[in-house]
């Protein structure tokens, strides 16, 4: 489990951890619109100094961003090597019998890799700085005007909630199952993918089952604690926008400006 | 004030039409669960103790017969729903019924439902806590608490709802010893702040502790005797499937042996003085 680092909590105390998830929520929302108006290398300068700066302010070592880079940087690669040898324009660089390497394509592969590490290492520092659960309540929140258009938004929210606080539960019980199946002699390590793979089914059979068992269970207590949906309700979590909180919008003004000043 | 329960001729089963009534799960109980009683209901597998139960909480609809809650019918979902307010119950199973992230959220889950003002929740948050000795535990994961614990973080969960009745459906039954005996133990100090503790096991040593006592076999109510009665009766109990607690069997023993021993005995304690007399 230590080896996800995507969407991971890292607790603390940071002034990062401390704005209001629902501002948070939006900001970095925001900011991924805006990044698709960055297009020269003065305003990547800028989007640049600003992530560093909030790495800085997170206070979460910058190995555990490197390690959320990790997965999606095959796809980064991939894309700046297509845009190597597919993009024409401006002076030669360099010419093989195969392809040919013009300015503009060195230009479009650092600057479409940038956007994609941008946007990982912002959404990791939403996730690093939120708990799931505070970010649970932002999205029920935010989303709440949907509720006029019928969308069961505290339904989905309490879903969430949910599966977060079984997630540990189900984990140990895969576990359980596994040494279980082990100890009966199940052979999980050798063999192609596809034996491997079908191998799993006698973890994966008595799971599902017992979930549905669960789900069961849990549905009457919840009953019983005189559950009945959304009417009535009162929240015990509340969310409160502070003064830092609107210093966000201040913040993402300025970078508006700034780039739509800077760029070309 | 209070909560009195009345089930009047109730029979149940979940799918009525589809069984003869003589296979129901609870078969013509009539009884009363007055407020401040400690009741133990016991039953083997089966007895239809767990379906009792939930019809005790506006859980099932009786098939027929009815419920009164001081004197009043429970007929409406409404009614049934304020009814959850005034009977909590805890299950069995220790994971199944904690539904929040964390020991607070969870036992805010209930008061949420019933609309509790947030000010109140933070005032009977600490109060249950202190109650069920999880004070500290406040930012915990479930996952991160033993079941004994899981347990009493369910029960802090229903006393924030301020009821009359807690119902424990076997809730001792999955935990370690230790934690069986805490949650034994607070149940006598519930029993003691006035509420109406109903403790279904089929552990006869548990039921023990209660100072009523329900013998229920296939969904009908075989003995309902104050705790003193029972001694002189418990001999039965294996005659449902039950087992008698040691010191019965002992007294029991004793007498077909030809020993002079009382047949007045109606606890664990006399039972001691009367054989030290014999000594």
């Amino acid at each position: 489990m230590s080896r996800i680092v995507i969407g991971q909590f890292m607790p603390g105390n940071s002034i990062l951890h401390r704005f209001d998830p629902r501002a948070k929520l939006l900001f970095v929302f925001l900011f991924f619109f805006l990044i698709f108006f960055v297009n020269n290398i003065s305003t990547y300068l800028v989007i640049y100094l600003f992530v560093f700066f909030c790495i800085g302010l997170s206070q979460i070592r910058i190995r555990l961003f490197l390690g959320s880079i990790k997965p999606v940087l095959f796809i980064i690669i991939f894309t700046s090597i297509l845009h190597l040898v597919m993009t024409k324009g401006g002076t030669i660089l360099l010419t093989t019998p195969f392809f040919t390497v013009y300015e503009e394509g060195v230009r479009q592969a650092a600057f479409i890799s940038s956007r994609f590490l941008i946007l990982v290492v912002m959404a990791s520092l939403l996730t690093f700085t939120t708990s799931s659960l505070d970010l649970t309540d932002a999205l029920e929140q935010l989303m709440g005007p949907l509720r006029k258009i019928r969308v069961p938004v505290h339904e989905l929210a309490l879903m969430m909630s949910i599966a977060l606080r079984f997630i540990p539960t189900l984990w140990e019980e895969t576990e359980k199952i596994k040494n279980a199946q082990l100890a009966r002699g199940a052979n999980l390590e050798s063999g192609n993918i596809f034996k491997r793979l079908t191998a799993y089914i006698p973890i994966f059979i008595p799971l599902f089952l017992s979930s549905f068992r669960r789900a069961e269970e849990l549905a009457m207590a919840m009953e019983a604690r005189a559950y009945r949906g959304g009417i009535g309700r009162t929240k015990f979590r509340l969310l409160e926008y502070k003064r830092k909180d609107y210093m966000l919008i201040v913040i993402f003004l300025l970078l508006v400006i700034g780039i739509g000043w800077l760029r070309s | 004030m209070g909560t009195d329960i009345t089930l009047q001729n109730v029979w149940f089963h979940y799918y009525p039409n589809t069984q003869a009534k003589e296979n129901w799960a609870v078969k013509d109980v009539s009884l009363t669960f007055s407020q401040g009683e400690y009741i133990s209901i016991i039953g083997s597998n089966g007895s239809g103790k767990s379906s009792l139960a939930c019809l005790l909480n506006g859980l099932f609809i009786p098939s027929e017969g009815k419920l009164f809650i001081n004197g009043t019918a429970i007929d409406s979902d409404q009614d049934r729903w304020e009814m959850k307010r005034r009977v909590g119950m805890i299950f069995q199973n220790p994971d199944n019924q904690i539904v929040a992230p964390s020991v607070l959220d969870d036992i805010a889950f209930g008061m949420e439902n019933l609309g509790v003002t947030r000010e109140d929740m933070q005032i009977r948050i600490q109060q249950v806590l202190q109650q069920v000795g999880l004070t500290g535990f406040e930012k915990k994961e479930p996952h991160h608490l033993s079941g004994g614990q899981k347990q009493r973080l369910a029960i802090a969960g229903i006393l924030a709802m301020q009821p009359d009745v807690i119902l424990f459906d076997e809730s001792t039954s999955m935990l370690d010893p230790d934690g069986r005996n805490s949650i034994l133990q607070l149940m006598s100090e519930l029993h003691d702040v006035g509420i109406t503790v109903i403790h279904i096991t089929h552990q006869a040593s548990e039921a023990f502790r209660a100072d009523r006592i329900i013998v229920l076999h296939q969904g009908s109510v075989m003995l309902d005797l104050p705790k003193k009665s029972l001694y002189a009766n418990a001999a039965q109990l294996d005659q449902w499937g039950l087992d008698v607690p040691l010191s019965i069997q002992l007294h029991q023993a004793l007498r077909k042996k030809g020993w002079q021993v009382s047949d007045k005995v109606e606890s664990e304690e006399q039972l001691v003085s009367e054989l030290w007399t014999l000594m």
